[in-house]
């Protein structure tokens, strides 16, 4: 793995050999080294499966495609290095890959000033795509659209009367809680009170209690693992019953550890390939993920590099026959980028005028249980669904222990 | 009974005894006197072992007892009520007198010395359920000296026990030490401000002075001697 | 009908009365020995894990009720050798800021033992009651919660009659108030040492058991407890049994009480505004300092 690395850092090449025609370059950075290299090598796993799918059907308008990898240890100075050593001297004609959002608002600043087209494959800071930068593009959903699932669902499907917010007191957690409030507003739910809890406490029986009493239709609760394990045990020995709506990250083997059956009903979202088999595409992906590493199961890390590659290769057909002036051609990219419209492993691509794209959103998901074992499961979109949406029942109903 | 062989003791680097000599025998009454800061308590928390001697050595019953820790001193019979009192204010009077018998496994024969305390001070028999720390003075030099002979001592060791106290209830000490001298037959060495009662009621007397012993006699004759009642007696 | 009131006076006592167990531990060992163990909440946090192993060996009631007894034999093992390898050479050569820095470094080697040889991963006991919940009307509450409740009431009375009946409890009362004079009367000052600390820390390894019972199991957990046994110690007056007892409780109802009719954000405040007031009002806690 680390050979691997030093590898890429040297600016080895992995090609595929395609009959004798030139391959077009094009250059990836992420954070190969470091604490994120495990994440990364995900991101790489996905590009790979799409890069062989890509060059074994005949390349991009018969040149095939050719990597060339950036490391940037998730340090921006590294990466700002990295694009440019890929943009000057490899000459390739668009940037891919991503990760680490501090990293990629500055790669896509240089890869901007240069007339290159970038998109970031993973990385959710709004930032990247909202200064305008003409040549930017990210396949990733931004922070704000992590929770569009959700809003969705709220508007379509519960439209609850009244809510109640009790989040981590934290960026994250009050972050969360505005653009919930936002969606609220919009669907006419009525705000009953907002309570905090620090990270890292464990008793959060008042809170449970007072939330109680208000009897909201919807509780919001941004928690992570542990925190939001403990609130779903104190709310079933205070008698409490409401619908959970967490942002999804604490669904996690520990949770349901502790949980057990306890956080049957909750709620959160989740861009898991694997969950989401009823779609077609998705489904395929994640067939041909495990043909290609058999024993392993891709992650949203591996779909999103799979995708970014496939919107990049997918640009170069329509950008039609290269004329060998780098600038043009770069250009001739980014016009095509801009009209992209496929359906990919995270769900339909489609970039807004601003380079960002609008059509991916996490799937809604519910912890249900299965002989009394609980999981999570797509909900919602209908076309991803893999269970339908159970209304919380009172404790005394319940039959798992 | 006890011997002090010429011991140095110091408290860091300030030596407080240099050479100190003294020895009890068997049934007396001796009384060391001296003026403040001359070093007599220092000697009996060295003999009680809370000191160690820097030199010299100190033995009881013909064993060293220089090198054993507070509770091996006590249970092999020497005792002292110390300085200020020092009772347990927030244990009551009866478990006061019970710390007072800590080593001691006979049960019967603590009833009895119970029994003997609360004779010989009947307003302790009254108080025994109350909190050490709300006894006045007096009240809590006899729990102190109480405490100290349900240790079943050999050797008992008073530290000042007239310290601090009104004249009349000074009296009562004295007149209960004389008591306790007789009726139990316990061997006493007393440390004591007043010179007179002292000099009058102890066989023997050391006088102290700087962390020496400079003189040594019987009793009555120290009371003659000029010195001892210039600075000691007022005369 | 339910009442909030009565609800959050219920939440409150049942905190407390962990808060109470964990935090007598702590304060006789201040109070006899004069050191302020900042490891004290990573003791509870060795109970809970020994619960959390005998639990999964043996699961269910006879679990439970043998993870307490395992938890304080275990912790009380534990606190002899660490005081005996630890602190009793401090006790007199060192200062009190050498004490505090040993404690606090023995606090951080803890955590991060537990978490070489646990994992990082949280954990929780299973229920022997299966989850059952209790509603009386006014209040609801889990039966595991009262139990653990009873538990702590159940050894805080044990103990209160061992320190006032027992020969050695009062020996340990004595040295508390006055070390030398104990010194004096026979008493084994460092028997007394270590049969303090193995209690002490075998209070605070129930306590664990009984915390991670209600809430949950990580390397990290000793740290709350260790912050809410102080802010008690301090209210109830250092080295004050009872005065820690008490404030366990009056901690465990004023954070709930607080949080529900002032703010939640300030629930974990609360303690230090109460312990500010009280300091600044009546110095040695509301229950007086332990003497000397
Ligand atoms: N703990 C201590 N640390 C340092 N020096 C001490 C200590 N205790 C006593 N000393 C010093 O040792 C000397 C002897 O003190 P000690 O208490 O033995 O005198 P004393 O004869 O009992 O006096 P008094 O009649 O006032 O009780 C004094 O100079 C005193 O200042
Ligand atoms: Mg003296």
């Amino acid at each position: 793995m680390a050979l691997l690395a030093l590898a890429l850092c040297l600016g080895l090449t992995l090609a595929a050999p395609a009959g004798a025609a030139e391959p077009i370059k094009v250059g990836i950075v992420g954070p190969f080294t470091g604490s994120l290299a495990h994440n990364a090598s995900e991101m790489k796993k996905g590009m790979m499966l799409a890069l062989d799918q890509i060059n074994g059907q005949g390349g991009v308008n018969g040149r095939p495609l050719e990597l060339i990898f950036g490391d940037t240890s998730c340090k921006p100075a590294n990466g700002v290095a990295a694009a440019k050593k890929l943009l000057s001297r490899d000459k390739v004609l668009v940037l891919g890959g991503g990760y680490c959002s501090s990293v990629n608002i500055a790669t896509s600043e240089v890869a901007n000033a240069e007339k290159t087209p970038v998109v970031v494959a993973i990385a959710i800071s709004p930032t990247i795509t909202n200064r305008g930068l003409k040549y930017v593009f990210r396949t990733s959903p931004n922070s704000p659209m992590f929770l569009q699932g959700i809003n969705n669902w709220l508007a379509e499907v519960k439209k609850p009367k009244t809510v109640a917010f009790f989040m981590e007191n934290s960026d994250y957690g009050r972050d969360g809680q505005k653009i919930w409030e936002a969606q609220c507003k919009k669907i006419g739910a009525k705000v009953l009170d907002s309570f905090y809890f620090e990270i890292g406490d464990t008793d959060f029986t008042t809170q449970i209690s007072k939330l109680k009493q208000l009897k909201p239709d919807v509780t919001f609760n941004i928690a992570s693992t542990t925190e939001a394990a403990l609130i779903q045990k104190q709310a079933k020995e205070l008698n409490f019953v409401t619908q959970w709506i967490g942002v999804g990250g604490q669904f996690t083997q520990a949770y349901f550890k502790m949980t057990g059956p306890v956080s049957e009903f909750a709620m959160g979202s989740s861009l898991e390939p694997t969950k989401a088999m009823k779609d077609p595409v998705t489904a395929a992906f994640v067939k041909a993920y495990q043909k290609k590493y058999p024993g392993s199961r891709p992650g949203i890390f591996s779909s999103q590099g799979y995708d970014n590659l496939m919107v990049i290769a997918d640009a170069l057909k329509r950008a039609g026959k290269l004329s060998g002036n780098l600038a043009k051609d770069r250009d001739k990219v980014r016009d095509a980028l801009k009209a992209t419209d496929l359906k990919l492993s995270q769900g339909a691509i489609k970039f807004g005028p601003d380079g960002q794209v609008f059509t991916v959103y996490p799937s809604v998901v519910q912890v249900q249980l299965k002989n009394c074992q609980p999981d999570t499961y797509i909900i919602y979109p209908a076309s991803r669904a893999a269970a339908k949406y159970l209304e919380p029942t009172p404790w005394s109903k319940r039959q798992c222990k | 009974m006890l011997k002090v062989d010429n011991i140095t003791v110091a408290y860091g680097k300030a030596k407080a005894l240099h050479g100190v000599t003294l020895t009890v025998e068997q049934g007396e009454m001796v009384t060391l006197l001296g003026s403040n800061g001359a070093g007599k308590s220092t000697l009996l928390k060295t003999i009680s072992g809370l000191l160690k001697p820097r030199q010299g050595g100190i033995s009881f019953l013909g064993q060293q007892i220089n090198n054993l820790p507070p509770h091996k001193i006590v249970e092999l019979g020497v005792v002292q009520a110390p300085e200020g009192r020092e009772v347990f204010p927030s244990l009551s009077v009866r478990d006061n007198l019970r710390m007072g018998a800590f080593t001691r496994r006979d049960e019967k024969a603590v009833a009895r010395d119970l029994q003997f305390v609360f004779d010989l001070f009947p307003r302790l028999a009254e108080r025994r359920d109350q909190a050490a720390g709300t006894l006045s003075g007096g009240e809590a030099q006899m729990l102190a000296i109480a405490r100290a002979l349900l240790a079943d001592p050999k050797l008992l060791m008073l530290d000042e026990p007239s310290l601090g106290l009104a004249p009349l209830v000074r009296e009562d000490i004295f007149h209960v030490v004389q008591q306790i001298y007789q009726e139990r037959r316990v061997t006493i060495l007393l440390v004591e401000q007043n010179a007179k009662w002292a000099l009058g009621v102890a066989s023997r007397a050391y006088i102290m002075e700087n962390g020496r012993i400079v003189m040594e006699d019987l009793g009555s004759k120290l009371a003659e001697n000029e010195h001892v009642q210039r600075a000691y007696l007022g005369y | 009908m339910e009442s909030l009131f009565l609800q959050q006076v219920v939440n409150g006592l049942i905190v407390g009365s962990v808060y109470s167990l964990i935090a007598v531990g702590l304060t006789m060992i201040f109070g006899v020995m004069r050191i302020s163990n900042f490891a004290h909440g990573d003791f509870s946090m060795v109970g809970a894990y020994i619960a959390v192993f005998l639990l999964a060996w043996v699961p269910g009631w006879m679990g439970w009720v043998g993870s307490l007894l395992a938890a304080a034999a275990g912790v009380g093992l534990l606190g002899i050798l660490v005081e005996r390898g630890v602190f009793r050479p401090l006790l007199t050569r060192w200062t009190d800021l050498d004490q505090i820095m040993v404690s606090i470094g023995l606090f951080i080697l803890m955590e991060n033992l537990a978490q070489l040889f646990f994992g990082a991963t949280p954990r929780t006991l299973s229920d022997p009651f299966g989850g059952v919940t209790v509603n009386m009307g006014l209040v609801s509450t889990s039966a595991m919660r009262l139990l653990c409740f009873a538990m702590a009431m159940v050894i805080i009375i044990v103990l209160e009659v061992y320190l006032n009946r027992a020969r050695m409890g009062v020996a340990i009362q004595a040295t508390a108030q006055n070390r030398t004079a104990a010194q004096l009367m026979g008493i084994n000052i460092n028997l007394i040492y270590a049969v303090t600390f193995a209690l002490g820390s075998a209070l605070a390894g129930l306590g664990g058991v009984l915390y991670g019972t209600l809430f949950a199991i990580y390397p990290t957990m000793g740290a709350i407890p260790t912050l809410k046994a102080f802010v008690v110690t301090i209210l109830g007056g250092m080295g004050n049994i009872r005065g820690a007892i008490f404030s366990g409780f009056i901690l465990g109802v004023a954070e709930t009480l607080g949080g529900t009719y002032i703010s939640m954000e300030y629930k974990h405040a609360i303690g230090f505004v109460i312990i500010i007031l009280v300091l600044l009002i009546i110095p040695n806690g509301l229950f007086g300092r332990s003497e000397k």
